[in-house]
């Protein structure tokens, strides 16, 4: 088999998510672990690799694009009915056997919501093995909430803690605040762990931009929360997918990873171990 | 391994051979440079070089290729299954391929290379280094493997070694003799000479722990001068790095996806999307192309081209020297 | 509907517009594919239209040209600068910072004051400018991908490595070792290293590599092999005198 070789998949349906980011479901069947990733061809354009949004356990399987790039651009232009080429997955993904009997305690920042979307779907799906169910989740403003409905009925639900903060108050931010005031606040992030309870026997799952993971990964050390229960996802240019064109690859000296196969998922013991991996 | 002997006034049956099981691709010396090219004739392979431009990489995983057509979404491999033959590749570079094997084939492998290897006899034949070799303090002095025959120079003929299924019928063609002890005794001290003449020396010992605590200052030290033009990754036998992009034809329907050997020299090496760069400058670059070469695991093989042909005359051992905190 | 696209010039040797009429082989098929509303120097035929794509050659250097090119852009949605002229001000660039207009102007015409003109500047000075592609003059094979992608609303992708990937790529020797002043590494590649190729040295019509080429260690480089600096600031200035460390250069 040619791993080069894309395969079709046809787009059933586009939604706009926030004005920049829009989820578009496809027509393909795999089983793929929560946080692995496609690289997803329009032809004429190119290649990108775009983390799946969706569980397993939930059909048809969802990719949530923000237009950044060339690739991108041109996904946001398809309509329903519209082909794209797509490769993999790829990638470890979220080790959520493991990750059983434990509380999961989910850190994203942004589009970071986009993969950890699928951790928290697989496990509200398998509600039982899993112990309680926290979601941080830091965004810009109200416009730039990805899932929106899906996470606000979550937040009246006892499914899953959510714990929203903001860096633009705008009225929905302001009103929520003023109904959650336990679970919404103001600022980054790492402003929520003040609201949290951190069991160091729970299992931290963290997503975000590039800059966020320093913050979350230091926060979480400062609260004396084991590196090993540390599972984080990076982004790096994962051109091929396949550990082929060394694009993605991470680290300096005696130990460097691919983000493409070796990744995209770390712990907190590689962040310790690899230079540069978290910044 | 099997041996054989070969004189050298039987090397044209050999290239015939060769010949007819496929294109043969050997060192020609053109315009001042030895570079691999089809050739027809014996006469025109130079037997005697010490290093080409571009390593015999370039038949396995060219330079650029097309690797799919598309029309509309629908995408096709592009493929052409021909029969080639390298011959007179030199232990260094012999060690570079199988330096590629290990990523290419390693699954899932890459489809092109993996047939083109398949499709490809490798011929190896001993070298002629210069002051810019290190091959014998990388591991890369000698091939014990990756080729199916091996040529080594004893004066009047060749001891072949025989490295497969293919190299071994072809060394049971009449014009080669048996090769016993005595050959193998002659071409060790022949390749103890030939190893001699490599002087010099890299010390790799700690190399990925001392890369990795290098300070930045050093680090700009050492690439100062640095173009950033990745000819250093494009000349080595063992870059794999490729970069991929689609062409599209007037008819904005029809096109191909193409392949380029890429440098991780180059500013797009780690630029993602929406312009974050995770390797900005030369600084971090030259961490990585080192880490790469001689951190993780030695991946060098001491041909000395990257030193050779870099514009600004930056050398490699000298680079890793100033590292180790010698010479500074 | 056919995208609507228009082709300028201003002030350069339209040797990009040219260089577009040369293409024979495609010239019918580009032609066929889009809706060409003004071609300056095809025709003087010259619809007031709106641009899908406003493919615009040459520098700005007059007040009625930065006018002109500012209604182009309201026009356009996309406006591709094409040469080095618009690219980065071009040949007629090269003095910038070294003679005013006005000494240029009392050289050639007798009076500093026979028009109201600026100093050579790529559009870039005036206007947005979506994509670049470089080059004097610019390459058809790159010119024609490009224009296939931009057809389709898509950007380009733009080259940037150095002339010097390309250049090993075709295995060639390299001219800086051979003693040429050589701009190969810090040129924008995609013209496959056209004059090394040929032995002959880059000699930068491609303009520098924004933000990426390392200008000060080219200077090391050159003077350690001897060159003279007001010979390498000379080559620099050629064709990317506006790019602001070249511009430095002393």
């Amino acid at each position: 088999m040619n791993e080069l070789l894309p395969r079709q998949a046809k787009v059933l349906k586009v939604e706009e998510q926030t004005p920049i980011e829009k989820l578009l479901q496809l027509d393909v069947n795999l089983n793929h672990r929560p946080g692995q990733f496609l690289e997803v061809s329009v032809a004429g354009v190119g290649e990108a690799p775009i983390s799946i949004c969706s569980s397993p356990t939930r059909k048809p399987l969802e990719v949530c694009v923000r237009r950044v790039g060339r690739v991108t651009a041109a996904l946001h232009r398809l309509s329903p009915g519209a082909k794209v080429g797509i490769r993999g997955p790829y990638g470890n993904g979220f080790p959520m056997e493991a990750m059983k009997g434990s509380d999961l305690i989910l850190i994203s920042g942004g589009l970071g919501m986009a993969p950890l979307r699928g951790v928290l779907q697989y496990a509200l799906d398998h509600r039982k093995d899993y112990g309680e169910l926290s979601l941080l989740y830091g965004i810009r403003d109200y416009t730039l909430m990805l899932f929106k409905d899906e996470i606000m009925k979550l937040m009246d639900s006892k499914e899953c803690r959510v714990y929203l903060s903001y860096e633009k108050e705008d009225e929905v931010c302001k009103n929520l605040k003023k109904k959650h005031p336990e679970c919404v606040c103001e600022g980054v992030v790492t402003k929520l762990f003040g609201m949290v309870d951190l069991n160091p026997e729970a299992y931290a799952v963290v997503c975000g931009p590039p800059v966020m993971y320093r913050f979350v990964f230091k926060e979480l050390m400062d609260r004396n929360f084991p590196p090993e229960r540390i599972y984080m996802t990076m982004e790096r240019r994962m051109k091929c997918g396949i550990g082929k064109c060394r694009h993605c690859v991470v680290g300096a000296g005696t130990s460097m990873r691919y983000v493409c196969k070796d990744g995209p998922v770390f712990t907190g013991v590689d962040a310790l171990q690899i230079k540069g991996l978290i910044g | 391994m099997r041996y054989a002997k070969l004189a050298k006034a039987d090397l044209p049956k050999l290239f015939q051979s060769l010949k007819s099981r496929g294109e043969v691709f050997a060192p020609v010396e053109e315009g001042g440079k030895v570079t691999f090219r089809k050739v027809d004739d014996l006469k025109e392979v130079k037997l005697e070089y010490t290093r080409t431009l571009l390593p015999p990489k370039k038949l396995l995983l060219p330079p650029e290729e097309e690797i799919l057509r598309y029309e509309g979404e629908e995408y096709r491999e592009s493929f052409e299954g021909k029969k080639a033959v390298l011959f007179g590749v030199h232990h260094c570079d012999v060690n570079g391929l199988l330096k590629l094997d290990r990523v290419f084939l390693d699954s899932p492998r890459d489809e092109y290379y993996a047939r083109r290897r398949e499709n490809t006899l490798v011929v190896g034949i001993s070298c002629v280094p210069d002051r810019y070799c290190f091959c014998t303090s990388v591991g890369s002095g000698y091939a014990t493997t990756g080729f199916d025959l091996f040529l080594h120079d004893l004066g009047r003929e060749y001891l072949v070694r025989v490295g497969s299924g293919e190299g071994y019928r072809l060394s049971k063609e009449g014009y080669f003799q048996e090769a016993g002890k005595k050959e193998v005794e002659q071409a060790a001290r022949m390749e103890e000479r030939r190893m001699g003449k490599v002087r010099r020396r890299i010390n790799l010992a700690g190399m990925g722990d001392l890369i990795e605590t290098e300070g930045k200052e050093g680090w700009e030290e050492v690439s100062a001068k640095c173009l950033a033009c990745g000819t250093c990754n494009l000349v080595c036998p063992t870059c794999q790095c490729y970069d991929v992009s689609d062409l599209l034809t007037l008819d904005v329907r029809k096109g191909s996806r193409v392949r380029r050997w890429d440098s991780c020299m180059l500013k797009r090496h780690a630029l993602v999307a929406g312009g974050l760069n995770f390797r900005p400058t030369v600084v971090e670059r030259t961490v990585n192309r080192l880490s790469c070469k001689v951190g993780e695991e030695v991946r060098c093989v001491g041909c000395g081209r990257c030193t050779v042909y870099c514009p600004a005359g930056i050398d490699f051992v000298e680079m890793l020297s100033a590292v180790r905190g010698e010479a500074r | 509907m056919k995208p609507k696209v228009g082709i300028f010039g201003f002030t350069g040797c339209a040797g990009d517009q040219l260089m577009i009429l040369n293409l024979e082989d495609e010239l019918l098929d580009l032609v066929g594919a889009l809706d060409l509303k003004s071609f300056t120097m095809a025709s003087s035929a010259v619809e007031e239209s709106d641009y899908d794509v406003a493919f615009v050659e040459g520098s700005i250097t007059t007040p009625k040209q930065k006018q002109k090119l500012e209604e182009i852009r309201k026009r356009s949605k996309l406006l591709v600068a094409i040469g080095d002229c618009a690219a980065w001000g071009g040949v007629q660039a090269s003095c910038n910072g070294i003679l005013k207009v006005e000494e240029k102007m009392k050289e050639v015409y007798g009076s500093d004051k026979v028009w109201e003109i600026y100093e050579s500047k790529p559009l870039s000075a005036y206007v947005k400018v979506d994509f670049v592609l470089p080059g004097c003059p610019i390459e058809k094979e790159e010119f024609l991908r490009a224009a296939a992608s931009l057809l389709r609303g898509d950007l380009p992708e733009a080259v940037d490595y150095p002339v010097c990937v390309e250049c090993k790529l075709r295995e060639n020797g390299c001219l800086m070792l051979e003693g040429k002043l050589c701009l190969g590494p810090l040129t924008v590649g995609g013209c496959r290293a056209r004059c090394p190729s040929l032995g002959v040295d880059c000699i930068g019509c491609r303009g520098v590599i924004e933000g990426e080429a390392r200008i000060k260690s080219a200077l090391q480089v050159f003077r350690e092999a001897g060159f003279k600096p007001d010979y390498v600031r000379a080559r620099l200035r050629m064709f990317a005198a506006n790019y602001p460390e070249i511009l430095e250069v002393k």
